[in-house]
Order: C-alpha cells, then structure tokens, then sequence
C-alpha cells in the first residue's frame, strides 16, 4: 500500500459540518433508548446483592402471577452452550462466560451481576416485579483486589480456572490467576548495577468507568417466525449480532441489530449485556420489549476497567534508559481477560530500552467483568512508567522531554516483543512538545508544578465493508457500518470526497443496520477512520474504474485510454472528449445502469500513535484541591482527515485521564459493593474542572495508508495520569504513586510528611 | 527462510532460544518447522486449526487477521503476542 | 395503576395537555408520552443535566421535577431552541465550532446554554464553565463547546446591534 502522493488534499484536512450534525443539536436523532416500536414492553434485570454467592435455587412464580408481568426469564432459558471461544472482531471472547455474565447461572460473581429478568407493561410494574423473585444464595466470602486474590488461601471465583500462559497451562491447581505472561530481553540486573541512578516504586490505580452519559439500552422484537431485530446502542453492530445469535443459540442470519446513534463507549460498548435478554422477553411475551439501565446499574452491571498493582523499576545511566523492570497484576473482574498484555507491551513504546523484564499477572477478583477503555491496559502502566522516568529525570536533573527525545523510539527499533516499528512519529512529537508555547513558558507561583508524560498505542485495523452508489445527479451514497461515535460519517466522508475529487457535501454518508452492508468490525480501537476509510478509497477507486469504462464505452475508445481527474474524465487520445463526475452519472441509465462500487477488507498497515502531554497544575495544600492550570496535548495522527475531530479526541481523552488521575474510582465496601454508584459521587470532571485543552496535532503521515492516517482516539489517554501525578510531585515535592490524587488523599499525605 | 522471535514463556521450550530460523512458505509450515525443532511448539500456538485466540501472529510487524495458510515471505520475522483488543 | 391526572401546560410555545400517573417525572412524560425523545435520560438522579428544560424561566433538570408540576407552566425542551425551521445560533455554533462527538448531552447542553445567554449574555468563559457545570460530558473535554457558546453569545450580541 502506497501513500497517495498529494502536496495539498482538497478535502482532508477542512472542517466540513458533520452530516449528523443538525440532527444531533435539534434533538431529532435517534440513540438507543429513543427507538418505540408499537406494543413495546419494558424489561428490566434482578442483580445481585452479594459480591460472590452460590445461587441455591431461582423460584419466579409470585412474580409471574403479577398482573402486567408478561415474561420472566433466567439463565435456565438460554439454551446450553459449550465454552466456545470467538473471535468476534477485536477480542477472544468466551461465549460461555459471555453467557454467565449476561444471566449468571450457578454463581454471581460480584454485586450486581445479572441474575434474572421480567418484561412488564411498565417499568414500574417491572420493578415491582423484581422484589417478588426470590432467590436463594449462600454466601460467600468475596476478595476484592489483585494482592488478596492472588493469595494460596484466597476465595477461588471458578474451581476450573487454571492459570494460562501463552497457549500452555501454567499450575493445577484452582487459582485466581487466569494468565501469567513474560517479556524479557538484555540483562536488566547487570544494567541495574551499573547504572547512575536506579527508581523504584509501586503503584495502584482503582477501578473506573468508561462514564459514557448513556446508559447501556437494547429494544428487541422476536417475531413468531424466529426472526429477530434488535435496536441498540452499540460500537458494533455486527458484535451484539453474533454474540447474541451464540448466546441463543440462533442463526445470524435471522437476527437484525439496527445500530442506533450511541451516546459514548469507550470500549464500553462494544460487549453484550442486555440484547440476549431483552431477545428472550420478547420472545416468551411476543412483543418488542426495551430495557434501559439505569446509571447504577451501568456502574454495577457493565465493564469498568481494571485496577492494578503495577510495580516499575528504571535505571538510566549516562542519560539512556538502559533497564526496566515491572511487574503488572491487573483486575479481570469476575472473568478472565484483563488488557494487562496490552499494558506490558505499550509501556515502553515510547523509548529503546535494551533491558526489559516485565511480569503480567491477569486475575480475576469478585468485581464486574472488565472491558475495554480507551488504550485498555496502557494507561496505568504509561501511569507507572512515566512517573519512574520523570523521578530519573528529577534525580539527574535532567529536562524530561530532552530524555524523551535522547532515549526516543525510531523506525527499527525493537518493541518488547521483539517486533520492530515502522515509520513512527515518536520523535517527532517529543520535539513538538519541547518547542511547544506551553513548555516554552514560565510557570511560577507557590504550589505549582509542570509535568510531562508520554503515551503509546497501537490502533487497530480489522474488517470493514462499504458500498457506494452513485446517484443520477452526481452526489455518491456512501453506505457503511460503522457506528459514529465521534464524527466518523464525516471523516469516511471527507475520504470519499478526497478520493473521487468531488466536495464533501455530494457525499451523503449512512450508517446502516446488518442487513445492509457486509461485515464491520467495532467501531473502537481507534480503527474507523483508518480501516473504513481504506475501504471507502478503494470503493471510490472502484467507482473510478466503472467510470472510466463507462466513459470510453460513450466514447468508442478502449478503457485504458479513459482517466479520472479532478473529477472531469479524459481520454488520453482525444483531448475534446471530456465528462465531468455529474455529467457521465446523470447518463448511467443509459450506458449500464446503476453505478455501485465496494470494497470489503481486512485491513493491514495500522500505525501506531504516539502522544506527548505537558500540564501545569497548582495544588491547594489546605484542601488537597489540584488544578489543572494549563494542559497541551501532543500527538500524532499521521494525517489529521478532519482537525476539529482529532482535536475532540484528545480534548475529551485529556479530560478522561485527568479525572482518573484526580477523583475517579470505584469505592468497595468491605463486602464488595460499590458505594458511590452515582454521578454525584463517582466524580467526573465537569466544565468547571478543566481549562481549555490546547492540541497540536503532528503529521507523520502512516505509509501503510493511502491519506496517511492512523487512529487518533486512544492514545491521548494514556498520558494524563502520568503527566498530571508528576506535575503534583513538582507542585509539592511529593510522588502520588496510588490513583486518585483526590483531595482527601493529598491532604492526608502532606500533612503526614509535615 | 523465516525467522521466528521466541515469545519470553516458550524460550524454555526452545533451548532458551530468543530467535530461530524456520522454513516455509506459509504460517502453518514456520510453525510446523519450530515445532520439529522444538516439539510441542505448534500446539503452544495453534489450536482446532487456528492460531489460540488469547494470541496473535504477526508476520513482518503486521498483527492483522491471518490465517494458517497466510503466505509468508522469505526473510520474514514472525512474532507471537498476546492478543490485543482496542476501546 | 393510579389514577392518571390530567395536566395542560405550554411546551415550546404550543397549549398541549397529557395524562400522567402522579409519581412519573416531567422526563418521562416529556420522552414516553409526548415522542419527544430530544431530551434525555443519563442519570435520572439530577446529576448529569442530560435531561435539561427550561421551566418558568429557569434551567432545570426534568428528571427531578414530577410531571403534574408542568400544570399551568411554560416548558422549553431542545425541540423548541429552533425557531420555524431556523436553527438557533447556539446550534450553529456547536455544529461550526465541533462542539458535539457522540450528541448524547448536546440537548442538555444546548438547552443549559440558551438559559445562560438569556440571563447573561456576554458571559466570561469562567462564567460558562460555572453554569453549565451541572451537564457533563464525557466526549470534548468540555473546550469546544465553551468556545461555541462564546461564540453564540458574541453573534446575538451582534445580530442585536
């Protein structure tokens, strides 16, 4: 794949109004929990109180008999399913354990945990419905971080998890330790003993959540002919498809999921918790039931991220970074699959390092079963990593960013997994941030403190599929899956346009349902505008070609006389024979018929994104209160399709990190329930919280592309809670090693040092 | 003749080798030849026909969906890791 | 099933009445029984602004106020910001200045901001930050649609002049 040489694009790099725009401001578009077919009923799910407990016995009778109950439904009614794992776009997913945790069949695993469901004529009568299942538990005794959980006396969530370790099993005895993993190169204790300074510390993050505005929402009808559709607010529709058909047991071919706009995700989005339940309600009822979280349930019911216990250990010597050590344990939740790989394997994205020892430790602990959030895993080991760098640094007195820049990954340069990079723009943005006007200014004043961090990721590519017809009076249908979290209609728009030399406005871009086009993988792992928006280029390559023969069949001359350019095609031979886009579609009746390119891919070539972030910060040592004085956010998104929204990613990424960093977490009580399941009390940041987010965007433009994108909407979160802990230690002298840095914890740890 | 990075778990099983060099033309065949070198190798990777989902094979850097059969090139690096997911 | 009362009030500039069960919110009613899904539900706990309207002048969120209190009221929701068709220029602000990524609590947001600039309308960007501290939003980080609703507020100072 060669990069499109262009010296100025027409379309990439504007910004165009996004087509969803008017809708979304005037309240007309339509999210999940909008969609009201005719007859709807509503459903909603029993959870559990206990955070680890044997289910004795489901008796739902009474509440059956309910008047306006309709249906109830437990795990007894899906049909049996053997473990079988999937890959369903992004991630292995075991559809068992998928099963388990959408209705829990023996155990519950954590409070919360979905136990049984009842479709009602209201939701009240819904949630009368519930308190009338009684349901038999014998307690158990939950363990509720990775330490405990890790244990040889701890509480074992699932008798027959072994722990496994790249394709083999590691013990055998019952453990919680679901993955144990390894990456090692050079000799770190060697390196360790001749270095000039050595850093050790140990780390904790808690628990957050994606904090998508959004509740989870699923409407699902199930006709009498077994055919199902489903309207949902999803990151991938094709996902809830095959999930929910494997759940039930039920041909794709006869589930329909109807992607609805989707109010955030994150990662959040993209597993199935309500879609085969609200399926089964409606089948038992025979009417289109819809069920709605509300937001404790999405706290206590849904796929928050892991907290960890990461411990880093940096040795530099002569400026290099010469060894890094670590050891990351990372919460599963109640079921295996933590990213802590994903951890291991960015951390020291950033840097050549040629002594590495990183542990992984994936375990599973009695809390809701993780899923992604934006970078899974990077994030709290970039936490880690960047706050050993930064004390090396401080230590040696050294400018943090010219020690990112001396010590910088390149092209070449081996990975911890021994893959070496492409062209990457690592370097690049460490300068960008060096001569950045934030960096470039003062900070003064009592309390305050600037710090920096680095981030890597990865980014997907995966499969996508689009079409595109061509209309009669030269305006191009872009027909496409992927759900628009971010303004993706635009920039897969924006490509077409790019691509087929027409403006952006001839390009009408929809978003349809699993009927409608081919398979496409999640919208998430920052893939969409890299691998759709491949397609959507060789779609519109594609359109070019049926053009061009169409032309010359107009003409009489062969097709390889015939070029598209600009927009207008030519024949080489004949300089007067000339037809704009419009001109030859208006005559596509005539010469054929419809004109309809496709593409379908599994996309290669991703590149990785790099970010570099400076914040100032000044801490009020009376009430522990930080704020965020100023914040820039370096990255590199290849070629920036459309600004405004690759500004928007690391805006929103930035003020994600910088809640995680200062307020977030999930609080357990002692028998594992969460305490602060509520916006009030789970604190995420508001307007008030943050400044303006200053960008500069970097373009070291992906070869593996043609326009040289690479995905823009994880990375920025990878450095913040890194950038903003070591801008408190400048502020106040002291390193913050565990998350949040929340008031009470900065009050408590100053006056202590005092 | 493709050259295999020995993921950190699987060294033991090779001699303590970080690197091997293992004729073939497709995947399938640079892991049967590790296996004949070090048996046990290929069941590590593949499973039911495919490679384990909890891992991935990347060939010359790209990560991306292959198959067994995806061709590989001569001189080529082949990598085993963990299965990532995006968010 | 209780008995169902009877409610007239003025939504968006239009004499409308509907029937409600005494415990339902103004949200519910306003999303279930009027179609009008503009507004939305985040955190039915007065926590998340989602569900913004302006009620008798005053922003508030429709989750905490019960559906029998619209009697007699006059209720703005996001489907009465645009005027005959005619967006708003704290809707064209937001689509120009990108001030939205998923939507979910543009309504909210967009509602929040119209009660501003018509209490205050040359605020301070401290001032914004302040008001509409009670709608979150998880997508932007919150500066683009501070700079849009500067920017609306400058462009009705203008179109006033």
């Amino acid at each position: 794949m060669t990069t499109v040489e262009r010296s100025q694009y027409k379309v990439i790099g504007t910004r165009p109004v996004r087509p969803d725009g008017v809708e979304k401001v005037t309240g007309k578009a339509l999210f999940g929990a909008d969609v009201q077919p005719a007859g709807l009923i509503h459903g909603r799910v029993l959870r559990s109180p206990h955070a680890h407990a044997r289910i004795l016995r489901i008796d739902t009778s009474e509440a059956e008999k309910l008047p306006g109950v309709l249906a109830v439904v437990t795990h007894a009614d899906f049909p049996k399913t053997v473990a079988r794992v999937e890959q369903l776009g992004e991630s292995t997913i075991n559809t068992n354990e998928v099963g388990e945790n959408v209705l829990a069949s023996s155990k519950v695993l954590y409070r919360g945990h979905a136990v049984a469901a009842v479709a009602a004529a209201s939701r009240m009568v819904a949630d009368e419905a519930l308190k009338h299942i009684r349901v038999d538990y014998e307690v158990l005794p939950p363990v509720l971080n990775v330490i405990d959980a890790m244990r040889d006396d701890a509480p074992i969530l699932n008798e027959l998890l072994r722990t496994r370790s790249m394709g083999g099993k590691v013990g055998d005895k019952p453990t919680n330790i679901a993955a144990y993993n390894q990456f090692k190169g050079g000799d770190v204790e060697s390196a360790f003993a001749a270095a000039d300074a050595v850093v050790e510390h140990e780390f904790t993050t808690s628990m957050v959540h994606q904090g998508y505005i959004e509740p989870q929402t699923s409407t699902a009808n199930w006709n009498a002919d077994d055919n199902i559709t489903i309207w949902t607010s999803t990151q991938g529709a094709f996902g809830v498809r095959g999930l929910t058909a494997q759940i039930l047991k039920h041909p794709i071919s006869k589930v329909r999921v109807i992607p609805m706009e989707i109010g955030g995700g994150f990662g959040g989005k993209s597993p199935v918790y309500l879609d085969p339940v609200a399926a089964l309600l409606s089948k038992k009822s025979g009417r289109p039931v819809k069920m709605t979280m509300s937001r404790a349930e999405v706290f206590e019911g849904t796929g928050p991220t892991s907290g960890t216990v990461i411990r880093v250990k940096a040795a530099v010597k002569d400026g290099r970074l010469t060894a890094v050590k670590a050891d990351l344990r990372y919460e599963a939740g109640a079921f295996p699959g933590s990213s802590v790989g994903a951890g291991a394997m960015c951390m020291l994205g950033p840097y050549i390092v040629e002594n590495f020892e990183i542990e992984t430790y994936d375990v599973v602990v009695n809390k809701p079963k993780t899923a992604a959030y934006r970078a899974p895993g990077a994030q709290p080991a970039a936490f880690a990593c960047e706050s050993v760098i930064d004390e090396l640094c401080t230590k040696l007195d050294l400018d943090p960013l010219e020690f990112r820049l001396k010590n910088s990954a390149k092209e070449g340069t081996r990975q911890v997994t021994g893959l070496p990079f492409g062209r990457i723009g690592c370097e690049e943005v460490v300068q960008a941030a060096l001569s950045s006007p934030h960096y470039l200014s003062p900070i003064e004043g009592p309390n305050r403190g600037r710090g920096v961090a680095s981030g890597f990721w990865f980014n997907g590519g995966m499969q996508s599929s689009v079409v595109v017809a061509v209309n009669v009076d030269g305006t191009v249908n872009l027909i496409e899956g992927s759900a628009d979290i971010g303004g993706t209609r635009a920039s897969l728009g924006m490509q077409l346009a790019e691509t087929l030399s027409l403006p952006f406005e001839a390009i009408r871009t929809s978003v349809v349902d699993t009927d409608s086009i081919g398979h496409n993988d999640v919208t998430g792992g920052s893939r969409t505008t890299f691998a759709s928006g491949m397609a959507v280029h060789e779609a519109g390559l594609d359109i070019q070609r049926q053009m061009c023969a169409r032309a010359a069949r107009l003409w009489g001359c062969p097709p390889e006389d015939v070029f598209y350019e600009e927009g207008v095609l030519h024949c080489r031979t004949d300089s007067t024979r000339e037809l704009t886009f419009a001109e030859l579609a208006r005559q596509s009746a005539r010469t054929g018929g419809p004109i309809v390119g496709k593409a379908s891919l599994s996309a290669r070539g991703a590149g990785p994104a790099y970010a570099t972030h400076v914040v100032d910060v000044e801490v009020d040592p009376e009430t522990g209160k930080v704020s965020i004085l100023r914040y820039t956010a370096v990255q590199d998104a290849g070629t920036a399709i459309h600004p405004a929204y690759v500004e928007g990613q690391m805006q929103g990424a930035v003020v994600q990190g910088i809640g995680w960093a200062l307020n977030e977490e999930y609080y357990f009580s002692e028998d594992g329930r969460m305490l602060n399941s509520s916006y009030l009390d789970y604190r995420m940041p508001t307007a008030l919280d943050v400044p303006m987010i200053d960008t500069i965007i970097v373009e070291v433009p992906n070869p593996g592309h043609p326009y040289g994108v690479r995905g823009v909407g994880e990375v920025p979160i990878v450095p913040p809670l890194a950038a903003v802990a070591n801008a408190i230690a400048a502020a106040t002298g002291h390193r913050f090693t565990d998350l949040p840095i929340s008031p009470r914890r900065v009050v408590e740890t100053l006056h202590n040092l005092d | 003749m493709a050259t295999v990075l020995v993921p950190t778990m699987l060294r033991s099983l090779c001699d303590g080798a970080a690197r091997m060099d293992a004729p073939g033309g497709t995947l399938d065949e640079v892991l049967r030849a590790a296996d004949r070198r070090f048996p046990g190798f290929y069941a590590r990777v593949v499973d039911a026909g495919t490679v384990r989902p909890e891992l991935a094979v990347a060939v010359d850097g790209e990560a991306s969906g292959f198959s067994l059969h995806e061709p590989v090139p001569p001189d080529a690096e082949v990598a085993i890791i963990p299965a990532i997911s995006g968010g | 099933m209780a008995r169902r009362t009877q409610v007239s009030t003025r939504l968006n500039g239009n004499d409308i009445d509907f029937l409600c069960e005494p415990q339902q919110s103004l949200l519910e009613v306003l999303r279930d029984e009027l179609k009008l899904t503009g507004t939305k539900e985040g955190c039915n706990n007065g926590n998340c602004g989602a569900c913004s309207v302006i009620l008798n002048g005053r922003l508030v969120d429709s989750c905490c106020v019960l559906a029998v209190e619209a009697e007699g009221a006059e209720i703005t929701t996001i489907e009465g910001i645009a005027k005959n068709g005619q967006l708003h220029a704290l809707q064209q602000a937001f689509l120009d200045e990108a001030a939205l990524q998923c939507g979910i609590c543009t309504p909210g947001l967009i509602v929040a901001s119209k009660a501003l600039l018509d209490s205050n309308p040359n605020p301070s960007e401290q001032e914004i930050r302040f008001w509409l501290a009670g709608n979150l939003c998880r997508c932007t980080g919150y500066d683009k649609i501070v700079r849009a609703v500067q920017k609306a507020g400058r462009q009705l100072q203008e179109a006033k002049q």
